[in-house]
């Protein structure tokens, strides 16, 4: 969707979308080109940048032939999955909940601004210690990691919707429960749905500091062992795979976020 | 001019209306209305004007029940405002139509509201949507509509809970002077089909003159009731009638009796708008 | 009503906020206290206040707290210093925006610990590799705000300035730079919880000191205390630098609409 950008400035207007495919996959090659040269070359020690094409070679090895990202990709993913729904989930009911009620918001909203700035990492020596080392504690550490960003957006979702809607509804008399069917969900979903995208990027964040920290699985390990053995081509092989599920789930949930910008109230 | 209304009969009674409430800036009692006497009879089309600040959309938020008057009583058909429940309607100032929900949905928001089923209160919206000519796009969205479509479907909401009284909060001030112009001549061919009371507050004399039968002239601070004229221009009414020399005296008239109040307001805020 | 309920009820943000905080620490100290919780796992309010007494008069702990310190000043520091002319300029050459842009956003959105052990790989174990952590963590979001920040000046005032003749000079100290600072300092907010996670994230990889490794070693030894209070302590830090750019903020961007990019 260009159009929401174009009325940014008047000089887009010039084959706008041509021109934003063309410079960024030029740009692109380019890197590639002179990465490959000074890698092959020996400007760049291998160990410290592998060859675009063993990149590209490790992958190919790791999916198709040897086949041995495939379980790392399968535990990576499962945690990454399961502690995420679990943290929409117990974000939108604890951030409807909450938003709904305004004495719990005026008690919880300033304490749920905090994650903007606590370095949730640090807990995880708490939940090994709670739950072992395994799939159990990542997904706990996972839930965590997403959870605030969704209850807290949902939150502000819920406030939002209290605005000029809320006195339409009034007007006619809707009753509690209407009202939170017709605007408060409603107009809260824009909201839920920013939410959603912040915690599948932070939650992903999450699993791959579990895996580095402790575990004996998952992409974010493999990258770590390749890493201490040196094994270059293979590290960028790993974090060209967590870059690409990063991008493309925050793509999807960004498109999904436009469609509903209009219901933002 | 100036007409004594009848005692009974009236669908909407104010009697002695007064309105304070706390400043928040400095937590001072302001008054914004007071001594307010107004009559309005069944099937009766009337305007309140006045400047900004007057307490016209005041006295309208009382009468819908949003807010409680402090002083004086609103009777509607004899009985205190505050226990008739779903006898009136407004219009709001903005469409404030859910842009989650089609022109259909959104029309039939007042009967969803009496919990309605959703079939049922779409099919008795049908003829209101029909009524303001919005027909043909009973199934778009909001934000596919213009700004005057919006407003007829904002209308067409209000009717569609058969209100026996019609609040309109200066319904049309955010369109442009055309369509404007157009949606004034519409809500009188639907007014005169649909035949019902209408409470109508507006800062803008002409469509007061134009619309109503009475004009209630208000002046503030505190709002109270200047004049009270009746508008004798033969119905139905055509756009051309603004520009007849009796629709003008009207309007001079009115114009007479709050423009040293609306000079003042303007002095004292520096000519800006009414911030509300 | 009761003038000190009445000052209560005026205040009931503060208090509200403050009432459940009380509320939570006496039944996690209940709740350890009488066994409900074993101590050992749950550890409990008096026991971090304990533990914290005695990390802070340890000399180790403060020789930490001045690595992961540094290592976050430095970090930081050099984000700010390169990402804000970064973002500009990307903003103000259309072509280098086009090519810029969609790494700009894809890397925002990508989990870049993950270049950790590449980094270590660069830069060093320790110290190095903590400080470029944090520098890689604070770059995106200032230098994104600071590319959308120009991006969308208002061209509506443009207009205006040029139709009144103002010099490129003029603009950029006028318009541009208004506009911008607000962003950036939205941006160098948000940068401060990136850089302390860049900190934790980067001493438990790599490095065998610093306030992450202090958390790290306190795990491995079961001292739930000293966990919670490291992290305690980061937070804090973190929220009064959070706070104070909030502040400073909202006195210079007072007229910006609440606009946010990044995370």
């Amino acid at each position: 969707m260009t159009a929401t950008a174009a009325p940014r400035s008047r000089r887009l207007t010039i084959r706008p979308g041509l021109e934003r495919l063309i410079y960024p996959l030029g740009l692109a090659i380019s890197i590639i080109i002179v990465w490959e040269i000074a890698t092959r070359g020996g400007l760049i020690k291998r160990i410290l940048l592998a060859p675009f094409s063993s990149v590209v070679g490790s992958l190919v090895d790791g999916f198709f032939i040897r086949g041995w990202i495939w379980p790392h990709l399968g535990a990576t993913l499962s945690v990454w999955i399961v502690g995420y729904l679990l943290a929409v989930i117990a974000g939108i009911a604890v951030g409807l909940l909450v938003g709904m009620s305004s004495r719990a918001s005026k008690m919880i909203q300033p304490w749920l601004n905090g994650i903007y700035v606590t370095p949730d990492i640090a807990l995880v020596p708490i939940f090994i210690i709670w739950f072992g080392i395994g799939f159990e504690f990542k997904i706990w550490y996972v839930f965590l990691a997403g959870f605030f960003f969704v209850a807290v957006n949902t939150l502000t979702g819920v406030k939002a919707s209290e605005g000029r809607f809320i006195r339409v509804a009034r007007h006619f008399g809707a009753s509690r429960r209407k009202m939170i069917a017709t605007v408060v969900l409603p107009g809260s979903l824009p909201y839920i749905i920013t939410g959603l995208r912040q915690a599948a990027g932070r939650s992903l964040v999450g699993v791959v500091a579990a895996e580095f920290v402790a575990s004996n699985t998952g992409i974010g390990f493999m990258v770590s062992v390749a890493g201490q053995t040196f094994d270059t081509a293979r590290v960028m092989a790993g974090i060209f795979i967590l870059i690409t599920a990063g991008i493309g789930t925050a793509e999807i949930l960004r498109r999904v976020e436009r469609r509903f910008d209009r219901w933002r109230v | 001019m100036t007409t004594a209304h009848p005692d009974s009969g009236a669908l909407l009674e104010a009697r002695g209306v007064r309105m304070d409430y706390e400043r928040r800036r400095d937590g001072q009692i302001v008054t914004a209305v007071e001594g307010l006497d107004l009559s309005v009879a069944e099937g009766e089309f009337v305007s309140i004007v006045g400047p900004s600040g007057c307490g016209k959309t005041t006295f309208l938020r009382i009468v819908d029940g949003q807010v409680r008057a402090t002083g004086g009583e609103v009777l509607l058909d004899g009985r205190p405002i505050e226990e008739v429940r779903r006898d009136r309607a407004m219009v709001f100032q903005e469409p404030l139509l859910f842009p989650w929900f089609s022109v259909v949905r959104n029309v039939a928001y007042g009967l969803e509201c009496q919990d309605v089923p959703l079939a049922e209160a779409a099919r008795r919206a049908e003829p209101y949507i029909e009524l303001v000519g919005l027909a043909k796009f009973k199934h778009h969205y909001p934000h596919e509509l213009s700004g005057g479509m919006q407003q007829r479907a904002n209308l067409a909401r209000a009717l569609t809970v058969n209100p026996r009284l019609l609040l309109m909060d200066e319904p049309f001030s955010a369109l442009d002077a055309q369509t404007r112009e157009l949606m004034q001549r519409e809500l009188l061919r639907i007014w005169e089909e649909w035949k019902r009371t209408v409470l109508f507050v507006t800062h803008q004399i002409g469509e007061a003159v134009y619309l109503s039968d009475r004009v209630i002239v208000m002046s503030g601070a505190p709002g109270r009731v200047v004049a009270d004229i009746t508008v004798e221009l033969p119905r139905p009414r055509p756009l051309e009638v603004k520009r007849t020399p009796r629709f003008q005296e009207y309007e001079d008239e009115i114009w007479h009796l709050i423009e040293r109040q609306v000079v003042m307001n303007f002095e004292q805020s520096g000519g800006g708008e009414e911030g509300r | 009503m009761k003038p000190i309920v009445r000052w209560f009820r005026r205040h009931d943000t503060f208090w509200l906020p403050v009432t459940s905080l009380l509320m939570f620490l006496a039944a996690w100290q209940f709740a350890s206290t009488t066994g409900i919780v074993q101590e050992r796992f749950f550890s409990s309010p008096v026991g971090v206040v304990q533990a914290g007494i005695k990390t802070v008069q340890d000399d180790r702990f403060w020789n930490d707290v001045s690595i992961s310190g540094s290592e976050f000043a430095v970090g930081y520091a050099a984000a700010v210093i390169v990402a804000i002319p970064f973002g500009v300029v990307a903003a103000l050459y259309r072509r280098l925006g086009y090519a810029v842009e969609p790494f700009l956003n894809g890397l925002n959105a990508t989990p870049r610990i993950a270049l950790l052990p590449l980094i270590v790989l660069w830069a060093g174990i320790g110290w190095p590799a903590t400080t470029v952590t944090v520098f890689i963590g604070v770059f995106m979001p200032i230098a994104i705000n600071a590319f959308y920040a120009v991006r969308t000046v208002d061209r509506g005032l443009l207009t205006v300035a040029n139709h009144f003749g103002a010099s490129q000079r003029r603009k950029l100290r006028t318009l541009v730079l208004p506009s911008v600072v607000p962003f950036v300092l939205a941006g160098a907010r948000l940068g401060i919880g990136r850089g302390v996670l860049g900190v934790v994230i980067g001493e438990f990889y790599s490095s065998t000191s610093g306030l992450g490794n202090f958390i790290f070693v306190a795990g491995s030894t079961l001292q739930i205390d000293k966990i919670i209070f490291g992290a305690l302590f980061m937070t804090t830090i973190a929220l009064v630098a959070f706070i104070a750019l909030e502040r400073v903020e909202r006195r210079v961007g007072s007229w910006r609409p609440d606009l946010e990019f990044g995370t």
